[in-house]
C-alpha cells in the first residue's frame, strides 16, 4: 500500500496558482523529502491533502483512505507539523499536550515527558511565553505524541538551532526505522540529501522531478569564490585566467570589483584544484547556494530568463 | 459533539465567564436596590411622565408610572435596558472569543488536523456557548428572585390571570360573607368610596345624561365632591332649598313637588342602602358578586393579602396565583425567553465568526451587531405600525409583558427564536465546511 497517492491535484487562489495538476506517490516506510523554493506550492499541497483548504481538482489517498471522505480516520493515524505553529497561547505546554493526547485516547505522561526531555523542552511555561524555536519544538512533540504511522511535516527545521535539528532528525530516523513513513517539505537541499531516500522537486506549483537522493546528489552545485595574491593581480592576465577556468561544470564566472572571481561549480574537483594550483590563490571559499539559484540552474524552463 | 473540545472551551473561557457571571447579575441586584426609592417618590415622577417629550423617550423603554410602581414593572423597565442588552453582548462575545479566537489565532488548523470533523468542531463550540448562556440564565433567574424577595415587602400588589382565578375565590368567599367586610375593612368610610365608584362609573358609561342637564361643569364638580364628603347634608340641602337646585338644573317651577318627591325617593334609597351596608354582611356578598375584580384590587399590601389568606385558608394557592408583588412562574417565562434570545445571538455570532474573511476585528463587530439589533428593535417600538415588525430583531421577540394579563410562552416568539438559532447554526456549518483555512 502507498502511504500517499496524489493524482492531478489542482488549487487556485482566485487567479493565483497554488498547485496545478500535481501527482505524487510515497511508499509506506519511506523517508520522503518535498523540496522547492518559497512559494512553489509545498504548503498548498500539504494543506490541501489534509483538507485544510479545498482543492479544485484532483484526488488524494493517504494510507489508502480518501483524503476528504475518510478525514477523521486519517487524522487518527497521521501526525502533522505545520510550518507556522499556532497554538493556544494561554495554555502551558503540558496542558496543551494533554489536550492533544485526549483526541487519541488516554494521556501517556511518560511519552510526553520522554519527548520533552529529548528536546530539552520546559513543559510548565505558557505557550505565549515561548520563543519561535520552542514553539516549533512543541509542534514537533504534538505531531509525534500519538506515535502516528505517517508523519507529515511542513518545513520542520525552521527556527531550530543546528544542534536541535540534528536531534530532531535523529528522532525521525529512529521513528522511520520503526516503520513510520515520513514526508517533509524543505527548502534546504542539504538536509533533504542527508536524510531522505527519495525527493520530489516542486517549482511553480508543479513537480519537476521525483528522484532518488543519489541522483540528486550529483547535482551538487556550489558557489565558489577565489581571490588571487594582491601583489600579482596587476601582472596577471585575468583574461587568460578566466579563459583557463572555462572547464566542464563551471558556470557564471564573474570578476568582482574587488578583483575576486566567483562562479558556480558542480564539476570535477581534482580538475579544478589542479588548475588553481598553478595560480597564486590567496583565498578559496565554497558555499551552498540558495535553493532558488539551484533551481535557476537545473530546472530553468525554456523561454525563462 | 466532542467532549475534549467542550471541556477545553469551558476551561479557556472560565475567567471571562466568571467575570460576566458576576457582572450582569450584580447589575440586576444593583438596579433593584433603587426600587424602594423610586416607588416611594413615584408621585414626584408623575410630572416627568406628563412632559410629552420625556413621555416619548421613556416610552421607548416601555416606561410609565404604572410600570415603575410594581416590582416586575420596575424590573422589566430596567431589565429591558440593561440585562437583555448585556445578555446579548455576553452571548455574542462568549462564542466569538472561543470560535472567532481560534480562527483569528489560526488554532483551527490544529483542531482540524485532529480526528474530528469540521461539523463536530462547530457544534461542540456552539453547544459549549449555549451551556454558558444557560448557566448565565440560571444565575440571573436566581439573583432576580432573590432581589425580588428582598424588596417585595413594600411592593405594590399586581394581579395575575384574574379571569381564571376569580371564579373560585368568588365561590369560596360567598359562603362566609361577614368575612368579606373583615378582609376588605368595609366600614362607613369605605361605603362613601364605593358610592363614588358607583356614581362615577354610572356617569362614565352615560356622559350624554350629564350634558343634557346643561350644568356648569365647575358647579357639578362641587356637587360631586360634596356628595363624596357628606351625602346626607347634600340631601338635606336639596330638600331645604329646592329652588336653588331647580334653577341650576333648569327645572321649571311648576315641577317643584315632583322634584322634592324624587329627592326624597333617592334619599330613602340611599339610607336603606347605607343601613344594609353597615348591618347586613350578606349585602357585601351581593356587591362582591357584582364586581369581584374591584374588590380583589383593594388588596394593595402584603398585610392585606395575609389577612385574606388567614380568613380563607382554603384558597391560599389561588390567591397566590392571583395576587402578589411578583410571580415566579412569570419570571421563569421571561428567563426562558432570555435563554432562547441569547442562544439565537450565539448562533448569529457563530455565523459571523465563520463567515468573516478577516477575523481581526471580530469582537467589535460582534458587539456592533448586537447594538444595531437593539437599536432597530428600539426604533420599531416607536409607533404601533412599525411595532408589528419588531420580530425582525431578536430583541423584539423577547416578550416583556411581565405585568400584563396573559403572560405565557408564545408559540410565534419561541418558534421564531428556535428557527433562527438552528438556522444560523446550519448556515455556520455550511460556511465552515467550505472555508479555506
Amino acid at each position: 500500500m502507498k502511504a500517499l497517492e496524489i493524482t492531478g491535484l489542482t488549487k487556485f487562489y482566485g487567479d493565483i496558482r497554488g498547485v496545478e495538476n500535481l501527482s505524487l506517490d510515497v511508499d509506506e516506510g519511506e523517508f520522503f523529502g518535498f523540496i522547492g523554493p518559497n512559494g512553489a506550492g509545498k504548503s498548498t499541497t500539504i494543506r490541501a491533502l489534509l483538507g485544510l483548504i479545498k482543492s479544485d481538482l484532483g484526488k488524494a489517498k493517504i494510507l489508502g483512505l480518501d483524503h476528504i471522505k475518510d478525514q477523521t480516520e486519517i487524522m487518527k493515524q497521521i501526525g502533522y507539523l505545520p510550518s507556522e505553529v499556532n497554538l493556544y497561547g494561554q495554555l502551558s505546554g503540558l496542558e496543551f499536550l494533554k489536550y492533544n493526547a485526549r483526541f487519541y485516547g488516554r494521556v501517556d505522561m511518560n511519552r510526553i515527558q520522554q519527548l520533552a526531555d529529548w528536546f530539552e523542552f520546559d513543559l510548565s511555561r505558557p505557550i505565549d511565553a515561548l520563543s519561535f524555536g520552542n514553539r516549533k519544538k512543541i509542534g514537533i512533540i504534538q505531531a509525534l505524541l500519538h506515535s502516528p504511522k505517517f508523519l507529515i511535516m511542513d518545513e520542520p527545521t525552521g527556527g531550530l538551532d543546528p544542534l536541535m535539528q540534528a536531534k530532531f532528525f535523529e528522532l525521525l530516523q529512529e521513528e522511520n526505522r520503526k516503520g513510520t513513513t515520513i514526508f517533509f517539505s524543505s527548502h534546504t537541499l542539504s538536509e533533504v540529501q542527508r536524510y531522505c531516500q527519495r525527493v520530489a522537486v516542486i517549482r511553480q506549483g508543479q513537480i519537476l522531478e521525483v528522484s532518488s537522493v543519489d541522483k540528486l546528489r550529483q547535482k551538487q552545485l556550489k558557489k565558489v569564490r577565489v581571490s588571487l595574491e594582491d601583489s600579482n593581480i596587476k601582472t596577471i592576465d585575468t583574461g587568460v585566467f578566466m579563459n583557463e577556468l572555462n572547464i566542464k561544470g563551471l558556470y557564471e564566472l564573474k570578476r568582482l570589483q574587488s578583483g575576486a572571481f566567483t562562479f558556480d561549480f558542480d564539476g570535477n574537483y581534482p580538475q579544478l584544484f589542479k588548475l588553481l594550483s598553478e595560480w597564486p590563490v590567496k583565498t578559496f571559499t565554497m558555499e551552498e547556494p540558495a535553493l532558488e539559484e539551484i533551481f535557476m540552474h537545473y530546472y530553468k524552463k525554456e523561454g525563462e530568463a | 459533539m466532542n467532549f475534549n473540545i467542550f471541556r477545553m472551551s469551558m476551561y479557556q473561557s472560565r475567567k471571562s465567564y466568571m467575570a460576566w457571571l458576576i457582572t450582569i447579575p450584580l447589575l440586576v441586584a444593583f438596579g433593584m436596590a433603587f426600587y424602594p426609592a423610586i416607588s416611594s417618590s413615584l408621585s414626584d415622577l408623575v410630572g416627568l411622565f406628563e412632559n410629552p417629550m420625556m413621555k416619548g423617550i421613556l416610552g421607548l423603554f416601555a416606561m410609565g408610572p404604572e410600570q415603575l410602581n410594581s416590582l416586575p414593572g420596575f424590573y422589566i423597565t430596567y431589565a429591558s435596558i440593561y440585562v437583555i442588552l448585556m445578555g446579548g453582548i455576553f452571548a455574542a462575545l462568549t462564542i466569538i472569543s472561543d470560535l472567532g479566537g481560534e480562527l483569528r489565532d489560526k488554532t483551527t488548523e490544529f483542531l482540524l488536523t485532529r480526528p474530528v470533523t469540521r461539523r463536530t468542531v462547530i457544534v461542540t463550540k456552539w453547544f459549549a456557548a449555549v451551556c454558558r448562556v444557560f448557566g448565565m440564565t440560571l444565575v440571573l433567574f436566581v439573583v432576580t428572585i432573590m432581589s425580588f424577595s428582598v424588596f417585595s415587602k413594600d411592593a405594590a400588589m399586581i394581579y395575575f390571570e384574574e379571569d381564571k382565578a376569580l371564579s373560585f375565590v368568588e365561590a369560596e368567599l360567598g359562603e362566609s360573607p361577614e368575612k368579606i367586610s373583615r378582609v376588605w375593612t368595609l366600614d362607613e368610610d369605605f361605603f362613601k368610596g364605593w358610592m363614588m365608584h358607583t356614581i362615577t362609573s354610572l356617569m362614565e358609561s352615560d356622559p350624554g345624561a350629564l350634558e343634557e342637564l346643561d350644568v356648569d361643569p365647575s358647579v357639578l364638580e362641587d356637587l360631586i365632591s360634596l356628595l363624596e364628603e357628606d351625602p346626607e347634608s347634600l340631601f338635606d340641602d336639596l330638600l331645604t332649598h329646592p329652588e336653588t337646585y331647580m334653577d341650576m338644573f333648569n327645572i321649571p317651577g311648576d315641577q317643584k313637588d315632583l322634584f322634592i318627591e324624587s329627592i326624597n325617593e333617592r334619599k330613602l334609597e340611599f339610607e336603606t342602602l347605607k343601613k344594609r351596608y353597615v348591618s347586613d354582611s350578606s349585602f357585601h356578598y351581593e356587591m362582591f358578586t357584582m364586581t369581584p375584580g374591584y374588590f380583589m384590587r383593594l388588596v394593595k399590601t402584603s398585610d392585606q393579602k395575609a389577612l385574606l389568606i388567614e380568613q380563607y385558608p382554603n384558597i391560599e394557592k389561588e390567591v397566590n396565583k392571583l395576587i402578589g408583588p411578583y410571580s415566579i412562574s412569570r419570571l421563569m417565562v421571561l428567563h426562558i425567553y432570555l435563554f432562547l434570545f441569547m442562544t439565537t445571538i450565539v448562533s448569529l455570532a457563530t455565523g459571523l465568526s465563520v463567515g468573516l474573511k478577516d477575523p481581526k476585528n471580530i469582537s467589535s463587530l460582534g458587539i456592533g451587531m448586537v447594538l444595531v439589533m437593539y437599536f432597530i428593535s428600539t426604533l420599531l417600538k416607536v409607533s404601533p405600525v412599525t411595532a408589528a415588525w419588531s420580530w425582525i430583531s431578536p430583541f423584539g421577540l423577547i416578550d416583556q409583558g411581565l405585568t400584563g394579563g396573559e403572560y405565557t410562552i408564545k408559540a410565534f416568539n419561541v418558534g421564531l427564536l428556535l428557527i433562527e438559532s438552528l438556522g444560523f447554526l446550519g448556515i455556520s456549518l455550511v460556511l465552515f465546511e467550505k472555508k479555506d483555512l
